[in-house]
């Protein structure tokens, strides 16, 4: 997994500067945005990461870039900041999917926290949704023996349910395990569970 | 019933026996009482008994007073009168004069009338003048000789004896008139001429413990101050026949002179009219006074109608003052009310600049302050990795706590100055628009902005505060007008309102250029403004208005103008 890069969106550049000096100071790779357009544009929103966004910026808000976030389902994790306690659009957010959201001027321990609150979310989502990618991968056949797999049925209880010989479902599963990235059954039942199918 | 049967009984017998089957009543003047009244006619009532076989004659002695009710009643047949007295009745009861008694001697007053002027021999008074103010005795204000006739004489040389006499009215018999006079009651004394020396012959006084005042010198054996008039008048009412009244006229005409004194022809009454005219006392020509009230009697249902129509007039003048008054504490309520809700307005909206400028500076101030903190914990962070004992260290802490000091400050000043905006209600949008609007009729009007207002449906309901949605729209209507302002003239001003996505809608538009571009890439900034003395916090103020009412507010242009429209939620179930 690369490392989680964190995005910061806010239209005042010396506050981002000294944002970015912050972070850097405790050990993360940050990337500065000045809109809310550029950073859409530029950064790759599909990776895991985490986007630090300030509510309040001429042309795009935060609110906007966020909405824009979750319709092009971005795993990457939302900290809002703010700067005029607008605390009800805030909470509004929260409840959107952000991670967490800080008031201006922020406590560094407060930003490392809902960084890392979000950098996990973030990873999370991450996984799912390259889970679900690998999980396209699979043949029906694997498909259901993986969702058998996950349900705690044995070889020879899905090759019965599945009218097949028990051989033909341990190459089904092993296709499945290698396709999922999976290293045994449980955690194949494991990664399956995560996919929700 | 038995009783006045008998009685009937007694006078028909007593009539029979004398040959008359009535007596005639002839009224007279008592002016010095009934007694002497009954002396000094009853020879004359027998004289006319034998005169006239059949006729019995009765004298019915009367004061002035009792004299005009008889007449009133109808119990008189004839009536023995003086001429001024005769004068005020002879119209009203249709007199009709049979003979005037007149002095056999002419110049002597004794069967004549006339008034004097009398004070005490002794006493200091020696013209009338004199006696201003004092008290003076007189028989009856419409005695003739009594009093009417000094008071036209007085009135002659300038003297009004009503204003310029402390007048007593002692009522008859005329008699009490020398003796309360003599007794000092009084100063002076208005008599009839001849009382003092009939008085005198009957020794009830001494004449000359008397005087008389502005002697008339066509006296003779009697003091008078006045001309004299003819004493007495013999007249018949309306009622007695003529074939009677002839009779008594040719009777009275041959009855032999007795006491001085003789009938004759009736004499002219002229000279006493001319009297009774200089006193407003003609009966022919009543004062005004009577005259209008006579003119009121006769015309009395035209006088009732005009005094309807009157009253009506004044009631209907009444009730529309009294509308027009209730009209004027309306207006003035009405407009007492728009006066303070324009106030609060202006309070709402100097709140509402004082907390968007607060905001404003704060995100400004939070700015720096927050990059301060965030330079410093990257600082200290940095330092600590290196040396963790190293003397900046607890600077950077200084640092990192003066930064969030400041930053406690503009939020604890941001905090007290946000008020809480009220819960929504149902607000109807027809009638709050055209409040908003009543509010800036004036400045709307001088501006020569005409506004049109078209809300559909006309029931039309959102959820909002309606304070809130008021204080927008006064600040959009206000952007118009200024905007109109920078142009030069007046223009149009649409406001509608209606539904959108299930949304209230209300869209303000002009037609005074609209905003510029750059307003519009960065709508709502603060401190900035298209007019020099404006803050440009309006649009800021509406916008935080709209947020707080779960609203929103969009800007554009359209054709020439700015359009603002405001979206608010539509009035939903569980909020009715």
């Amino acid at each position: 997994m690369p490392e989680p890069d964190i995005h910061l969106v806010d239209d005042d550049a010396s506050t981002g500067d000294a944002c970015r000096f912050l972070l850097e100071g405790y050990g993360y790779g940050v990337t500065y945005w000045s809109a809310g357009t550029d950073f859409l544009a530029g950064a790759t929103l599909e990776a895991a990461g985490c986007v630090i966004l300030d509510l309040r910026m001429p042309r795009m808000d935060g609110t906007a870039v966020h909405a824009a976030l979750r319709e092009r389902r971005s795993p990457l994790g939302v900290v809002i900041l703010t700067a005029h306690g607008d605390v009800p659009t805030a909470v509004e957010q929260m409840k959107q999917g952000a991670a967490d959201f800080l008031q201006k001027p922020v406590n560094g321990t407060r930003l490392i926290a809902a960084v890392d609150t979000a950098l996990a979310r973030s990873r999370s989502a991450w996984e799912v949704r390259i889970l679900a990618q690998r999980a396209t991968t699979l043949s029906e056949r694997e498909r259901h023996v993986a969702r058998l797999v996950r349900d705690g049925l044995t070889n020879r209880a899905i090759a019965e349910r599945l009218h097949v010989a028990v051989r033909t479902v341990e190459v089904h599963r092993a296709a499945a395990m290698r396709k999922m990235g999976a290293h045994s059954s449980a955690e194949l039942a494991a990664l399956w569970q995560r996919v929700a199918d | 019933m038995a009783i006045s049967r008998l009685v009937f009984g007694v006078m028909l017998l007593l009539g029979t026996a004398a040959g008359a089957a009535e007596p005639l009543t002839v009224g007279v003047l008592a002016y010095r009482g009934e007694g002497r009244a009954l002396e000094r006619w009853t020879p004359t009532m027998d004289y006319l008994r034998d005169a006239l076989p059949g006729r019995r004659f009765q004298i019915h002695p009367l004061d002035l007073d009792g004299m005009a009710r008889a007449l009133d009643d109808g119990d008189l047949d004839f009536l023995l009168t003086q001429p001024g007295q005769y004068g005020m009745l002879a119209p009203r009861y249709r007199l009709t004069r049979l003979a005037t008694l007149r002095p056999a001697d002419r110049g002597s007053a004794r069967h004549a009338t006339g008034s004097v002027l009398l004070v005490r021999a002794d006493s200091r008074y020696r013209d009338p003048e004199s006696l201003d103010g004092r008290p003076v005795a007189a028989v009856h204000p419409r005695a003739f000789g009594g009093f009417l006739l000094l008071r036209a004489e007085l009135a002659r040389q300038g003297i009004d004896a009503r204003e310029a006499y402390d007048l007593r009215f002692l009522g008859y018999p005329v008699d009490r008139l020398l003796l309360r006079l003599q007794r000092g009651d009084v100063d002076a004394a208005i008599a009839p001429a001849c009382l003092l020396e009939r008085m005198d012959a009957e020794e009830l006084v001494a004449r000359t413990d008397f005087r008389a005042l502005m002697i008339h010198d066509t006296a003779g054996d009697c003091l008078t101050s006045t001309a004299l008039y003819p004493a007495w008048s013999f007249a018949a009412l309306p009622g007695t026949s003529e074939a009677l009244n002839s009779a008594v006229a040719r009777a009275l005409l041959r009855m032999p002179a007795e006491d001085g004194g003789r009938w004759g022809a009736p004499v002219s009454q002229a000279r006493v009219e001319r009297l009774l005219d200089e006193l407003s006392l003609h009966p022919m020509r009543p004062p005004l006074s009577e005259q209008i009230a006579a003119w009121v009697a006769r015309n009395r249902a035209l006088v009732v109608l005009a005094a309807l129509f009157a009253l009506l007039g004044l009631l209907h003048h009444c009730w529309l003052q009294a509308l027009a008054r209730r009209r004027a504490r309306q207006l003035h309520a009405t407009h007492a009310r728009l006066q303070s809700r324009e106030r609060e307005l202006a309070a709402a909206q100097r709140a509402s600049l004082v907390g968007e400028m607060a905001t404003e500076l704060a995100h400004e101030l939070n700015q720096p302050l927050a990059a301060i903190r965030n330079y410093a914990e990257g600082c200290l962070v940095r330092l600590r990795r290196d040396d963790p004992a190293h003397p900046l260290l607890p600077i950077l802490h200084r640092i990192d706590d003066q930064a969030e000091r400041g930053a406690a400050v503009v939020a604890r000043t941001r905090a007290s100055l946000r008020r809480e905006t009220p819960p929504n209600r149902p607000v109807r949008l027809g009638p709050l628009i055209r409040h908003a609007l009543a509010l800036h009729e004036h400045p709307l009007r001088r501006r020569d902005v005409t506004v049109s207002v078209d809300v559909r449906p006309p029931e039309l309901t959102a959820c909002a505060e309606p304070h809130a949605l008021e204080q927008v729209l006064g600040n959009l209507v206000t952007n118009a007008i200024e905007a109109y302002a920078t142009t030069g003239c007046g223009g149009p001003l649409w406001i509608e309102a209606g539904t959108a996505n299930d949304t209230a809608m209300i869209r303000v538009r002009d037609a005074a250029g609209g905003f510029p571009a750059a307003h519009l890439d960065e709508p709502f900034v603060g401190f900035r403004s298209t007019r020099p003395e404006g803050l440009g916090m309006g649009l800021l103020i509406c916008r935080r208005l709209m947020t707080a009412q779960g609203g929103a507010i969009a800007l554009a242009n359209r054709d020439d103008g700015a359009e603002i429209t405001l979206r608010l939620p539509l009035e939903t179930d569980d909020d009715a």
